[in-house]
């Protein structure tokens, strides 16, 4: 248990930290207390990262201080941190895929290091935290669950004493994330300690001992955890109470849009990532596809908006066989795609607002005569509108897409798969990475386009967002579909089941 | 601590930031682009130096071989056509992100392509001449890239590495040719027989050496903009470019996109080919594409790959190639010389385009941040060179 | 055939190879890194005048081999430069910086020889034979009887594969090509990593330069490397970047090569522009086989970072 009274093991004092005008970090404090777990909650945008990665040496600061055990430090590099026994498991692993977990681990660190006596320790360092891994398995081959345990395996191999999570729960399921979180109590008993960046409610009151709220920059409040709740937490972090979750009236017994039957996918490296898979997608229905990353969603979205060609298997779209239609033949035939990486895939960067609102329909007549000469001044009409519409906020038409938020690109990719009235949207994950705001609004616009008649096929590995918009819920585990089962028969522990074993409970 | 730290470079620290996704604004081009060609003259006002040149005379005899009188300012516009032509050829295929660095023999196969036509219909052509040139000079050169195109859309294989491999076998292909099979005139000289007078390029300015493929430049010039931004192709081309990937999701074939790119870039470096052979040449010899080796890409991104860029860039250039002769007879400095000032033009605006993008900042501090804050320390590591 | 002809053949690849073994080994480094090294053959052509001038001027050979590895390393600092500090494509800096090169050196032949009225040549490196297995039949002579450098050469590639794989900056090389964030991530210098790998390049084919005017014929031509530092690159390719597989890729190009010559001293009836182009042709075919299967378009091989620069505050 921590003792309030001891020092604190790290310190950080009026971090400050813009980027390109805006501050990032603005004038923060922060302390951690050795053996204990502090949460650091806040929206997307709201600068827990960027915080932790001038913790982690990533990042100067512009001004501030950052005292370790009493001391003052400079910390210029992750190297200084790592010497002051800080670590940092970053939300996009920091692994080489093709190197092994034994070359992972060893990578950057000073002195040489006999392979087969490394793999032994770190056979034996894991097993005492209960986190097995495999030193020999290739790292690429490993789930990311995994990949995960590599990463905190090699933070402990390099004797962290102050071990940074960014974000862990996001690609684990409900059964790995309870194993993380015991795994950070044992930690902190260990008199180490613990700093979780979240921006879940609950996931800051389950583990931590305090919790330290983040917005815009500014650390509004540091609360112990057992004299805070989740209606605090949420108004200190979102600025407002939360409204509650979206209702959705179920709807059943319309035409079939979209048929998928015996569907089996190669994935990156030739096997089959997705197998045998059948469903069928009704109109204005939306049917949420759950499952941990990695396990066939993206191949099989992909297979779908024909960015991928499949192995076997039929897909129809609205009693027409569409199986190996590329992109352009089936946005015709009424499919709307938002894709799963909305900046590389969802819409070209360096081109302007514009440009980006017509891309795949550059040659509709309504902007191309003759499909070939493109009608500059109607392309421009159509994106007044549309911006004014779906309130795109950029400095003007002209600005590269690439300097929007996130939650401005999702939008305008929204904007342009909805002002083409398809009759199936493919949502992958388009909500990932958004803060409250923006989140709302594209679940509203889903529900939108769901009542005029559209079939939704939902993507996504945020368990309370499928549960919260879906009439019907599969789940994809190891490349094969469970269900669809009705949402109204089934409940998040029982799908968090399926998630990780493949049967149902 | 309560005094302000004086920075050495000024009351308050200054940081220079390198602003990602900020193109640099016009006026800031401008001045990267002039600094660069002054910095690159000054270089060769240097070598001059070394070499004992008067630097004066050197340059002046430049200019005045580029465009001392009518006859250099033609040979100037001569050299500009092919230059511009296939440098179109260079940029489309770089617009959309494919490295077609075979122009030379690209521009050799149109050329050869156009000659051997040339030679056979001669007499029989009529009206129909020159167009049937144009299209064997497109056809040839457009054929030549045909291959590296296939590999790269179908299996992916490097189109740097194949264009450019193609080159040498089109160069030996061509020295083969013009001393075996098609050999005509003098025995044991490297070139074919003369063209008949129906199909070579009309003059356009009478009594000088300006034919129409000047004119045919200038219209390639305009189609491809037209193309590039103002076609739905062009968006195609750019979207691939930019990313290939959010282009295929926008329903655009990158295979199609691949091939089609490369067969017209090849396309217009056959057609410079084939005005060298029905403009100047009027025959196929060894040495034809001197001069186009490799200049047409430098053109292409010194014009920042916008087409009416390179038509500048081009006669800029062919300027400098044609004063260059006038240099070296005037005090001696081989047309090598030249080619040094060319490449060095753009080697400083590449690096310009990072400091293009570099702001200053000056911050004041806030009396809380300076009580805070070892200026220094900070600051003297993110100042970028 | 006749076994005097057999070992002139395999002595004739050997030394037209090695050349190209320098270069890709060195080249290898670059890509292993993230750079694609363009400026190889900018570095190689640097590297064959600036040897060959300071031999002939010196009448030193290996006061000239260190001319051409300082001028190979100063083509690739350029090149490092602009690529990785300064963040530019890496084709277009490599592709103009071989222009350069090109002109530079024609510039400076002409300059320094060009007015001569025979052109000047050096002596070639001597063989040296090693004791004993020199006088192997058969063997001996292809394989032991060879400049320094060559010997340099073949134990170069066991020791780069040892380095890339059994040493800790071989790790980090690796790594710094597949991923430099992670690399970054974990403390490591990826720019000075990146610099190093290139100037290396720069170093090995300055080397390979030289060994070709110093080496085999003793005199320069200008553009003398035709495409060399290209076909070198493609050896990367070819070898999978792998250096055990380049030195297996290098034989195959460096016996077309002494089989063009061979061809002609037999007097077999081919037009020799035929055999010059063999090798550029074979280029394209190696790379062909090398595929594995059908690729997806957009997903070239190697490091998976390869032309990719790194930018440390990326934001």
């Amino acid at each position: 248990m921590v003792v309030e009274t001891q020092p604190p093991f790290l310190e950080m004092r009026g971090i400050t930290k813009a980027f390109g005008g805006i501050l990032a970090n603005d004038r923060i404090d922060f302390d951690v207390r050795p053996g204990e777990v502090h949460a650091l909650l806040g929206e997307n945008g709201a600068g827990k990262t960027t915080l932790m990665e001038i913790l982690y040496g990533l990042y100067t600061p512009d001004a501030g201080e950052i005292y370790v055990e009493g001391k003052q430090v400079q910390i210029h590099s992750p190297l200084d941190a790592m010497r002051l026994g800080i670590d940092m498991v970053h939300q996009s692993f920091m692994l080489i895929p093709v190197f092994s977990v034994c070359e992972n681990i060893v990578l950057g660190m000073a002195g040489r290091h006999d392979l087969r006596q490394t793999a032994e320790k770190i056979r034996e360092l894991s097993q005492s935290f209960g986190l097995e891994v495999d030193p020999m398995a290739r790292t690429g081959d490993l789930p990311v669950g995994m990949q995960q345990r590599v990463e905190i395996v090699r933070a402990l191999y390099r004797g962290a004493r102050l071990l940074v999570l960014d974000e862990p729960t996001a690609v684990l399921t409900p059964i790995e994330s309870a194993s993380l979180m015991r795994f950070v109590r044992s930690m902190a008993l260990e008199g180490r300690s613990v700093i979780i960046i979240t921006h879940k409610l609950e996931e800051a009151l389950e583990a931590s001992d305090r919790v330290a709220v983040l917005r815009r920059g500014r650390k509004v409040a540091t609360r112990p955890t057992r004299d805070t709740d989740a209606r605090e937490l949420s108004r200190l972090m979102v600025g407002r109470e939360l409204e509650s979750a979206i209702g959705r009236r179920h709807d059943e017994g319309r035409s079939s849009c979209l048929a998928v039957e015996h569907l089996s996918v190669r994935g990156e490296h030739g096997a089959l990532a997705c197998k045998d898979v059948s469903f069928e997608v009704r109109c204005g229905e939306i049917l949420g596809v759950a499952g941990v990353t990695g396990n066939g969603q993206s191949v099989l979205a992909e297979a779908i908006t024909g960015l991928r060609r499949p192995a076997d298997g039929r897909v129809s779209l609205l009693e027409v066989d569409v199986t190996g239609w590329r992109p352009r033949a089936l946005i015709r035939a009424g499919m709307a795609h938002v894709p799963e990486d909305r900046k590389a895939t969802g819409c070209v960067g360096a081109f302007n607002l514009v440009e980006n609102l017509i891309l795949g329909r550059h040659r509709e007549s309504s902007f191309a005569q003759r499909g070939l000469i493109l009608r500059r001044r109607a392309m421009r009409e159509f994106a007044e509108r549309t911006v004014q519409k779906f309130d795109i906020r950029a400095a003007g038409l002209d600005t590269a897409t690439e300097v929007l938020s996130g939650g401005n690109v999702q939008k305008l990719i929204l904007a342009r798969e909805l002002q083409r009235n398809p009759k199936l949207l493919v949502a992958v994950e388009p909500t990932r990475g958004l803060d409250v705001g923006a989140i709302e609004y594209v679940h509203r616009t889903i529900l939108g386009m769901c009542d005029r008649g559209v079939a939704v096929l939902l993507f996504s590995s945020d368990l309370s967002e499928v549960f919260s918009l879906s009439d019907r819920i599969a789940v994809m585990y190891h490349g094969r579909l469970l269900g669809p089962f009705p949402s109204t028969e089934v409940d998040i522990e029982g799908i968090g089941y399926m998630m990780t074993r493949g049967i149902a409970a | 601590m309560t005094t302000i730290r004086l920075h050495p470079l000024g009351a308050y620290p200054v940081r220079v930031r390198r602003q990602r996704d900020r193109v640099p604004s016009r006026s800031r081009r401008v001045a990267i682009f002039a600094s660069s060609v002054i910095l690159a003259l000054l270089i060769g006002a240097l070598l001059m130096a070394i070499m004992r040149v008067n630097v004066l005379t050197a340059y002046k005899a430049l200019i005045s071989g580029a465009f001392g009188n009518s006859d250099n300012l033609v040979a100037t516009l001569l050299k500009t056509a092919p230059l511009l032509l296939a440098g179109l050829g260079v940029l489309v295929a770089f617009r959309a992100g494919i490295y077609n660095i075979g122009n030379q023999g690209q521009f050799l196969a149109g050329a050869l392509c156009s000659t051997w036509v040339g030679l056979h219909i001669g007499n029989v052509s009529g009206a129909f001449g020159v167009p049937l040139m144009i299209v064997s000079g497109l056809a040839g050169g457009a054929l030549w890239a045909l291959v590296p195109a296939l590999l790269r859309a179908v299996w992916g294989i490097n189109e740097i590495i194949t264009t450019l491999m193609f080159n040498y076998v089109a160069v030996y292909s061509i020295d083969y040719l013009v001393t075996g099979p098609m050999q005509g005139g003098p025995l044991g000289v490297p070139e074919t027989d003369f063209l008949p007078p129906g199909v070579q390029f009309p003059i356009i300015a009478p009594g000088t050496q300006l034919h129409a493929g000047f004119l045919l430049a200038i219209i390639a010039m305009v189609l491809i903009y037209a193309l590039i931004f103002h076609t739905s192709i062009g968006y195609e081309i750019r979207a691939v470019g930019h990313n290939p990937r959010a282009a295929q999701y926008g329903g655009v074939s990158l295979r199609r996109t691949i091939v089609g790119v490369m067969l017209l870039s090849g396309a217009f470096s056959g057609l410079a080919g084939m005005g060298e052979i029905a403009g100047v040449h009027h025959q196929l010899l060894d040495g034809v594409d001197g001069g186009f080796e490799y200049t047409p890409i430098v053109v292409a991104l010194l014009g920042a790959l916008n087409p009416f860029g390179v038509g500048i860039a081009a006669l800029g250039f062919a300027a400098l190639s044609v004063g260059a002769d006038n240099m070296q007879t005037v005090v001696g400095l081989p047309s090598s010389f030249i080619s040094i000032i060319q490449a060095l033009i753009v080697l400083f605006i590449l690096a310009g385009e990072y400091l293009g993008r570099l702001t200053i900042e000056r911050r004041v501090p806030t009396p809380q941040q300076s009580e805070t804050e070892d200026a220094e320390t900070h600051t003297a590591r993110e100042v970028k060179p | 055939m006749s076994e005097i002809f057999v070992i002139g053949f395999l002595t004739a690849m050997i030394a037209t190879g090695m050349p190209l073994l320098f270069g890709a080994l060195g080249e290898v480094m670059a890509e292993r890194s993230g750079v694609l090294n363009l400026a190889l053959e900018g570095s190689m052509l640097a590297g064959a005048l600036m040897s060959f001038l300071v031999a002939w001027r010196t009448n030193h050979l290996w006061l000239g081999l260190l001319a051409g590895m300082a001028a190979g390393i100063a083509v690739a600092l350029v090149m490092a430069f602009l690529c990785i500090s300064l963040l530019t494509n890496q084709v277009v800096t490599g592709t103009v910086l071989n222009i350069l090169i090109l002109g530079a050196t024609n510039f400076v032949y002409s300059q320094v020889a060009g007015t001569a009225l025979t052109p000047p040549h050096v002596s070639v490196f001597p063989n040296v034979q090693v004791p004993g297995l020199s006088n192997i039949r058969f063997i001996g002579p292809v394989l032991f009887q060879n400049p320094l450098l060559v010997y340099t050469a073949i134990l170069l590639v066991p020791a780069s594969g040892w380095f890339l794989y059994h040493t800790h900056a071989g790790l980090a090389l690796r790594a710094t090509g597949e991923d430099p964030r992670a690399v970054a991530s974990v403390g490591m210098p990826v720019l000075r990593i990146r610099y190093f790998a290139v100037l290396y390049a720069g170093l090995m084919a300055g080397i390979g330069g030289a060994f070709l005017v110093l080496g085999q014929v003793g005199f320069y031509t200008p553009n003398v490397t035709a495409g060399r530092g290209f076909v070198a690159i493609a050896i990367v390719v070819f070898g999978r970047w792998n250096p055990y597989k380049i030195l297996g890729a290098t034989a195959f190009f460096g016996a077309t090569e002494a089989l063009q010559d061979r061809l002609q001293a037999l007097g077999i009836a081919l037009p020799a522009q035929l055999l010059l182009m063999l090798p550029y042709l074979l280029v394209v075919v190696a790379l062909l086989v090398s595929v594995r299967g059908r690729g997806e378009v957009g997903t070239p091989a190697g490091p998976r970072f390869l032309t990719i620069p790194y930018e440390r505050e990326a934001l």
